[in-house]
């Protein structure tokens, strides 16, 4: 065997680097592709996500709750992010391609203060916090994950929202290089979502930059995100581009899409069923038995009084 | 059953255990992804759906390849469609439901794909009982479809 000196090995030969990193994904995504039906090794093929920036110095909250914390490993490998294929397996193997630096967040609306801002500069807007919450999708499963992230409000507080801001309307990058899911028309593209202004000041809302102590994996929604935790997970929106304060409630994607399933609101809540399955009980993922579904995801005492007086089945 | 038949059956027996082997293979390394109970079940179901298709695509391929041997095979790929789909239903009653039948009555009738799921498996269990030797003599000639 002919050992090549290293002049004779052609620059252009050597496999890149984000290819070499990511080419279990590489594997994994053609297997993906050809529609692999849950056959053998597939999951072997998915790895978590490559170790990321550190994020140190997150300090401890009072806002986490003690139950125990999701794997890395599923809280990486089980996502719904359909801007990268609508199964859960497909982001992890598909978000490669998602670009989180260089990055900005536009700020606008019925503000004082509107600006474009640098993901680095929002990341330093407030002190980053480690905030433990669960996360209760709309399907029926659950997670608990690490996040580590700072108040919205700390955000509202800066950009000074005038008296006719009564929403925040959020939206998630569109960009059909990166993001190959946007070829389907599953949704209306990008993907939208909203808060009134008194839910997104709460204290328990977080712009989510991390998780485990790392900035965030892209198909945990690099590099920004929302958390809300008492709504389902559909509401905690990725990869933010903008954040606007505006008048009226928005239209949220899932909202648009199916209206009668789907509302603006979106709270945890048991007693009110999507037409088409319970809420009554989920799967916490890792667990093996089903577990009974809390009013607003167990986050009652804190988040109730937003909606006293309020009818939960109409306004779901 | 001459010899040849006999290794041929042994063989294809042991071949439609695969799936199920691999899938047990894969929960036993911790390959399941994160929420295993949803694969198996949609493992067992897809290879429900894909024993049915064969089964049913054996009178077709006889008739076209003019192979003769392969209506003997027949029975035993809808039982192994009977087999994926029992598998497939402890699944969803056992691991998934955890047998909460107010819960399972109430998913049938509102999970359109549950309700059909249900009527598959009600209708194959007569294919299922009148396939053994006995049933299928006392059907014979009956005028009965139900004999394999």
């Amino acid at each position: 065997m002919l050992i090549k000196k290293p002049s004779d090995i052609k620059s252009s030969e050597i496999t890149d680097k984000e290819t070499y990193l990511n080419r279990r994904q590489f594997m994994a995504a053609s297997a993906a592709a050809a529609g692999a039906l849950a056959l053998p090794g597939f999951f072997a093929a998915l790895s978590p996500a490559y170790a990321g920036e550190k994020l140190p110095g997150a300090q401890k909250s009072p806002l986490s709750t003690a139950e125990p914390v999701n794997s890395l490993k599923d809280i990486t490998a089980y996502n719904n992010f359909y801007e990268f294929g609508t199964d859960k397996y497909s982001p992890a193997v598909n978000a490669k391609t998602l670009k989180p630096r260089p990055w900005t967040v536009a700020v606008e609306g019925e503000i004082e203060k509107p600006k474009l801002y640098d993901i680095d500069e929002l990341k330093k807007l407030s002190p980053l916090e480690e905030r433990i919450y669960r996360l209760r999708c709309v399907e029926g499963w659950s997670m608990v994950i690490p996040w580590v992230g700072f108040p919205l409000s700390a955000l509202i507080k800066r950009v000074e929202p005038t008296a006719k801001a009564k929403y925040l309307e959020f939206t998630t990058l569109y960009d059909p290089k990166q993001m190959p899911g946007l070829r389907s028309r599953v949704l209306d593209w990008p993907y939208l979502e909203g808060l009134r202004i008194d839910e997104a000041g709460h204290p328990l809302t977080i712009l989510g930059v991390g998780l485990y102590g790392e900035v965030l994996p892209n198909q945990n929604g690099a590099p920004i995100r929302l958390v809300v935790p008492w709504k389902y997970g559909f509401k905690s929106i990725k990869s933010i581009v903008r954040i606007r304060f505006v008048e009226q409630q928005p239209v949220n994607s899932w909202m648009k899409s199916a209206p009668h399933e789907y509302g603006f609101y979106s709270n945890v809540n048991p007693q009110v069923d999507h037409p088409r399955w319970s809420q009554a009980r989920e799967r916490r993922i890792g667990e093996f038995l089903k577990r009974e579904t809390l009013m607003f995801n167990g986050y009652a005492d804190q988040v109730a009084q937003l909606y006293a007086g309020m009818d939960l089945k109409k306004f779901f | 059953m001459n010899f040849e038949l006999k290794i041929a059956k042994a063989v294809a027996f042991a071949a439609c255990f695969i799936p199920l082997g691999l899938l047990a293979w894969d929960g036993y390394t911790g390959n399941l992804g994160a929420n295993p109970i949803e694969v198996v079940t949609r493992s067992t179901g897809a290879w429900t759906l894909i024993f049915l298709l064969i089964t049913l695509a054996v009178t077709p391929l006889r008739k076209l390849s003019g192979w003769n041997g392969l209506i003997k095979f027949r029975r035993m790929l809808g039982l192994f469609a009977f087999f994926y789909v029992c598998l497939h239903f402890t699944t969803y009653i056992w691991l998934d439901q955890f047998f909460d039948f107010a819960a399972i009555v109430k998913d049938v009738a509102k999970r359109p794909f549950i309700t059909v799921g249900f009527a598959s498996f009600v209708l194959l269990i007569p294919l299922a009982v009148t396939s053994t030797g006995g049933m299928v003599r006392r059907l014979a000639n009956t005028g009965s479809n139900c004999t394999a």
